[in-house]
């Protein structure tokens, strides 16, 4: 996976990494990343990616996640842990959009500046520095299309959805549907959400197959539930005979793709998302103007591209 | 259930208690059989259902059955469950099976011992006891896989869960069925039996009656981590990996089929048969709206339904059983 990182999403990142590593404003800083959870791989590789670039910028990074997988109770109390033990800055990639604001007005009276990463903080209110993301449109439209491609064009498709109201799934969806208005011939059977958990998607996935045995792609918004329903057509037999599509490219899907299982995930490259958020952290703990948006650049990977 | 009744100006109420759960079940099979014979009425959908997808809950929900007939209730069990399957996964993947599935065994019946002692030696409440045990359980069970996925187990242990005996009978479901069958004559024939429902109607009167009430419970919560490393286990090979994440929904799922199933929080009343109906009521709904295509998320909501309404059941069937004694003591 190495091979892909740091894929550096713009040139005026390139130019603040090569500057100042070693900032003695920076140095020793208090940071708090928060994540959705420890039992997805891609969060544990988001941390190991903010973990480098802390250990590059001397920042002393704490990284935390709810016990109870997207726990938005949870992360709400990290946020407030995170205000009382003096954080000078909170890394917070919300589980829930909306119920997240609360705790983020609250960083924003104890003027700790945040750093949005991977999922948008809601609200209409500015209430982050910068958004450190992928674009996940972009993700389901190019997965989508090629996966449609590999069908040749045509046939029977369903969508597994992540976590109810999650803004990366709503994004990728968008994108997956916009794909597939390219290509009259694909008939979109089944839109269901599995909550991003590889069990939930085996069950729906062996369910829908039996109402729809003539599916031939299958779009699903991370790799957990890829797997799942990758395991679903084990059980039915039909392996080799759906293309099924991830997204976030960890291992367990990179050796799916590899044995011929799964056919594609788009890897949104979660060490380079981790790792990009300390950058700018660090920026805006040195008062540096930050841009709306840190674009991390995605990539489609097939059994071709390993 | 576990009691027996006069016989006069009670069999509705016999009746309701006894079959109203087999009523709904068949109700949601003819509804889903008339309406999508396609989909729903192929031996490959009801298969999968009943000897792939309904086992793992029934398995559990017989755990969480026996804890609330005792007045209790056994949040630990998908912690348990997925703790046991992370120690036993790294043996498996290697190849060493027996050592593998001993351990997660040792595990399960180690967190119910504790559970039990918590419950019964110092007196903490089962929701607490079984509560702390599930933080500390998955708690160690994320330690100990540095949050790594353990996935892709060779193809024998694989069998275990998705063979056949003599390339027809499903493995899961014999497993399901020996089960079924060791628990059914269990509660139903044995004196241990017998304890369990006296401990759950009175735990103090039981005690003073010489039952061994602090063992009977102690008992009950080993048999549940058993159950729960045994699930945990099969599901490994079913899903192709120890998936710390699948813990909470399992010990929802399996209280809501111990209370559809007609176990009453009560305690000291319940059986396992009806838990087996209570879970084939659930995976058939999920099925059936999947079969639909209504969205996932309304699938909660209906098992909320049939949670209320079995609830609802239980109590009209106890208001009828006072009506019937009201009118025999006034001789009407």
């Amino acid at each position: 996976m190495k091979k892909w990182f740091p894929v550096l999403a713009c040139a005026a990142l390139l130019a603040a990494l090569s500057a100042s590593a070693a900032d003695s404003r920076v140095e020793g800083k208090a940071v708090t990343m928060i994540l959705k959870n420890f039992t997805n791989p891609f969060f544990i590789t988001v941390r190991e990616g903010g973990e480098a670039a802390a250990k590059e910028y001397g920042i002393d990074l704490t990284v935390l996640a709810p016990l109870k997988a997207d726990n938005n109770e949870e992360q709400t109390h990290m946020v407030e842990q995170a205000i009382v033990s003096g954080a000078d800055l909170v890394i917070m990639c919300p589980s829930d959009t909306m119920g997240i604001i609360p705790a983020m007005e609250k960083l924003e009276e104890a003027e700790i500046p945040v750093i949005n990463l991977n999922t948008r903080i809601g609200g209409d209110r500015k209430l982050a520095k910068t958004f450190v993301a992928i674009e996940n449109f972009e993700c389901g439209y190019e997965s989508v299309t090629r996966l449609v491609n590999m069908m040749g064009g045509k046939g029977e498709f369903i969508i597994l959805e992540g976590v109810s109201g999650a803004q990366t799934s709503i994004d990728r969806v968008k994108g997956a549907h916009a794909a597939l208005e390219k290509f009259p011939g694909v008939k979109l059977v089944a839109q269901q959400p599995a909550d991003y958990n590889r069990a939930k998607a085996m069950d729906v996935t062996q369910n829908l197959l039996q109402a729809h045995p003539n599916v031939r792609g299958i779009y699903c918004c991370n790799d957990e539930m890829a797997l799942g329903a990758v395991e679903a057509i084990a059980a039915a037999n039909k392996t080799g005979q759906i293309f099924v599509g991830g997204s976030d490219g960890n291992a367990d899907a990179l050796k799916a793709i590899r044995d011929g299982k799964m056919a594609l995930t788009c890897h949104t490259d979660p060490y380079n998302q981790g790792y990009q958020s300390v950058v700018a952290a660090a920026m805006a703990l040195r008062g540096e103007e930050l841009p709306d948006l840190f674009r991390v650049s995605i990539k489609v990977i097939g059994k071709e591209d390993l | 259930m576990g009691e027996t009744a006069p016989d006069d100006g009670i069999s509705l109420r016999v009746f309701l208690d006894r079959y109203s759960r087999i009523l709904i079940l068949a109700g949601i099979v003819v509804f889903m059989a008339v309406t999508r014979p396609d989909a729903f009425w192929t031996m490959s959908n009801l298969s999968a259902v009943a000897f792939q997808q309904a086992p793992f809950m029934i398995l559990m929900s017989f755990g969480m059955t026996l804890a609330i007939i005792t007045k209790g209730i056994d949040k630990s069990m998908g912690s348990v469950l997925v703790l046991s399957s992370v120690l036993g996964a790294g043996f498996v993947k290697n190849g060493q099976f027996l050592l593998g599935i001993s351990l997660a065994l040792a595990v399960g019946i180690a967190c119910g011992l504790v559970s039990g002692i918590l419950i019964t030696r110092v007196g903490v409440a089962p929701f607490i006891a079984t509560y702390g045990v599930e933080w500390v359980a998955l708690g160690l069970a994320f330690v100990y896989t540095g949050n790594v996925y353990i996935y892709d187990f060779p193809q024998e242990f694989r069998e275990i869960g998705t063979g056949r005996i003599f390339g027809i009978l499903p493995n899961l479901a014999l497993v399901t069925l020996a089960v079924f069958l060791v628990l059914h004559f269990m509660m139903r024939k044995t004196v241990f039996g017998r304890k369990v429902y006296m401990v759950g109607n009175n735990f103090n009167a039981a005690a003073l009656s010489g039952v061994d009430a602090r063992n009977t419970v102690t008992i009950v919560y080993i048999v549940n981590g058993l159950l729960a490393a045994m699930t945990g286990i099969l599901y490994m090979a079913r899903l192709n990996a120890a998936d710390p994440g699948i813990s909470a929904a399992f010990t929802l799922d399996s209280i809501a089929a111990s209370l559809i199933g007609g176990t009453s929080f009560g305690g000291g009343k319940g059986s396992v048969a009806g838990t087996i109906v209570g879970a084939l009521i659930i995976v058939f709904i999920r099925n059936g709206m999947n079969i639909w295509g209504v969205h996932t998320t309304w699938q909660q909501t209906a098992v909320g339904f049939v949670i209320i309404f079995s609830i609802f059941l239980e109590a009209t069937t106890q208001k009828l059983t006072a009506f019937a004694a009201g009118k025999r003591k006034t001789g009407e």
